[in-house]
Order: structure tokens, then sequence, then C-alpha cells
């Protein structure tokens, strides 16, 4: 009977570790899931004197994309975003942690995905969204509720099997 | 000539100086009393930066863990306790962000895992340790065999 406790000890060890296979441990949980967007007051990228809150967020379901001109992978990106905007998803911008005029000339140089960007020099909304890397992009619902985040990179991939399909559901 | 070797060593020292290490996580807070700085000392050390992941926020240069130490001194500063500001990164980023999650049925294998793994070391030992016995005891002659081998023995002389 003993002779069996080292492969029963190996195998419990096979499945703990097999079910840790996959996962991205720089993938954390999103506290804010299921939240209301925090409240804020910011100004807009591309006009100083308006200001958006948390209740330009509602009305419909929007993709809420977290991006800096010091992201690379913002970069990488961004081409994939103007294509969803042009098939008319609204995509609104989190401008994080960045300077006014190298993010205006980025827009202008690679073209405008966005409805609007909300502009967050100090990264405070980031902050309380708990945003710790850009890339980010959050699904907010039409009453302004975080349903769905995102980190990292959105391409055709992450779009089609997990983006669009909760986008859809939500629209409704 | 020993002095010569410590001459040289001086122009590394400096550069030493200007090291990207010497430049890391200098800011500087002040507080109003004693007992906050030593609660930002501890509450800097609990905390856990969400992008470098093995790295308390008071050891890391990330931009996001410079941005946590600000606002635990701005809440300190402000008057909240420990408790709550912990309460207030973790509903920014979650249960992650502490060293010492709270007790849930998603982090009762982190609490009690290593307990119950030591347990079950435990038994493996003490069963393995009882084969054992059994198997001395197994090849032990007993005491007639003994006599008679000893008896051969005495035989022979």
């Amino acid at each position: 009977m003993y002779r069996w406790i080292p492969l029963v000890i190996a195998l419990g060890l096979a499945l703990v570790l097999y079910t840790a296979i996959g996962k991205d441990p720089t993938k954390l949980e999103t506290a804010r899931l299921n939240d209301p967007v925090p409240e804020f007051e910011l100004s807009a990228l591309l006009d100083e004197a308006r200001l958006i809150t948390q209740e330009d967020l509602k009305g419909q379901v929007i993709l809420l994309n977290v991006w800096a001109t010091w992201c690379p992978s913002c970069r990488a990106e961004h081409g994939y975003l103007v294509d969803l905007a042009n098939k008319g998803v609204p995509i609104v911008g989190l401008n994080y942690k960045d300077e006014r005029p190298t993010a205006i000339s980025w827009l202008e140089r690679l073209g405008n995905p966005y409805v609007f960007n909300i502009f967050d020099p100090q990264g405070e909304l980031g902050f309380d969204l708990g945003v710790y890397g850009a890339p980010e992009t959050y699904l907010i619902d039409k009453k302004g509720f975080v349903r769905f985040r995102h980190v990292g990179v959105v391409d055709d991939k992450i779009w089609q099997n997990i983006l669009e399909p909760l986008y859809l559901k939500l629209s409704k | 000539m020993m002095e010569q070797s410590v001459l040289k060593i001086i122009p590394l020292l400096v550069i030493l100086l200007f090291s990207a290490q010497s430049f890391a996580a200098i800011d500087v807070y002040d507080f109003d009393d004693e007992e906050k700085r030593v609660d930002f000392v501890a509450l800097t050390k609990e905390l856990r930066c969400p992008k470098c992941q093995n790295q308390d926020i008071a050891d890391s240069n990330a931009p996001i863990a410079a941005d946590m130490r600000k606002e635990v001194h701005r809440l300190l500063k402000e008057g909240k306790d420990k408790e709550s500001i912990v309460a207030y990164m973790i509903d920014r980023f979650g249960e992650f962000v502490t060293y010492k999650p709270k007790k849930t049925s998603e982090t009762y294998m982190l609490w009690y895992g290593p307990w119950i793994l030591i347990f079950v070391g435990i038994i493996v030992i003490l069963s393995l340790a009882r084969l054992n016995k059994k198997e001395v005891d197994r090849l032990k002659p007993s005491p007639e065999e003994v006599k008679s081998l000893l008896a051969k023995y005495e035989d022979k002389k």
C-alpha cells in the first residue's frame, strides 16, 4: 500500500500544476468589475475648456481605451482601434499620464478612433479605475458600469472572441 | 602601492553614485507625527505592486508603485487609518494588492494549503518510518535463532 504514496503525491502535484497552465500571472482581477465608473472631472484632450465627467460615459455601450504616447503596445493596437471605430464601435479614450501636445499630434498623425478623449495627465481616473499598465480596454455599459476589462493589446482575436460577443450582448 | 589601488577605485565609486540604482525611489514625504511615518513604512511594505508582482510598493520603481506611495501618504495625511487605506487600494487593484489577503473561499488554499501540506508530509514520514520499523523487525533474528547460531559458533571452536 505504501508504495503508492509517491505516485499519489506526483499525480496530485501534476493536477495542481496542470490547473495553472495557460494562466497569465500578470493578469489581475478587475476590482471595479460591475461597479460604476468612478466619479471624475477631467478636461477633454482636444478641447481644454470642455470638462468630462462619468455622466458623459452613459447612454450607450462604449469601449474605454486607456492609452498614452509613451506606451509602445498602444502604438501597436492603434490601427486596430481605428478599424473598430470605422465599423461604428464607439471608443472613448483615456489619455493616461501623457502630455497634451504629444498626444494631439499622435492622433493627427495616426488617425483618431475616439469619440472623445479624457485627458488624465496625473493618472487620477486611471488610479481610481485600477489601471496598472496601458493599454487597457474597458467595456462600459449604458448605465456607466464597468462590465469587462482587457489588459493588453486589442487585436482581431481579442475583439472577435471576447470583446465583441460581450459588446453585442450589452448593446441589446 | 596600496594607496595607488585605492585611488584607482575612487572614479568607480563616483560612477556608482550616478548609477540608476542611486536614483531609485527617492521621493521624500513629510509626516505630521512619528506614528504616521511608521504607518507609512508598514503600509508600503504590506502593499504589493500590481505591475512588478514580487515587490512591495516601497521596493518598486514602477510608476504605479510611486502613485500608490503618493496616495498612501495623502490618505495618511487626511487621517485615514491603515485598514481603510488597504481597503481603498483593494477597491481599485483587487485583493492581489495586499500581502495579507482576506480569508475568503478563493484564498482558503493560500492560507491553509501550507498547513495541509505539512500535515500530509508528517503522515507520510510517520507511515514510512513505521514501514521501515516493520522491515527491520522482520529481518531481526528471533532469540531462538540467535541461540542456535551461538551454539553453532561454540561447536566450531
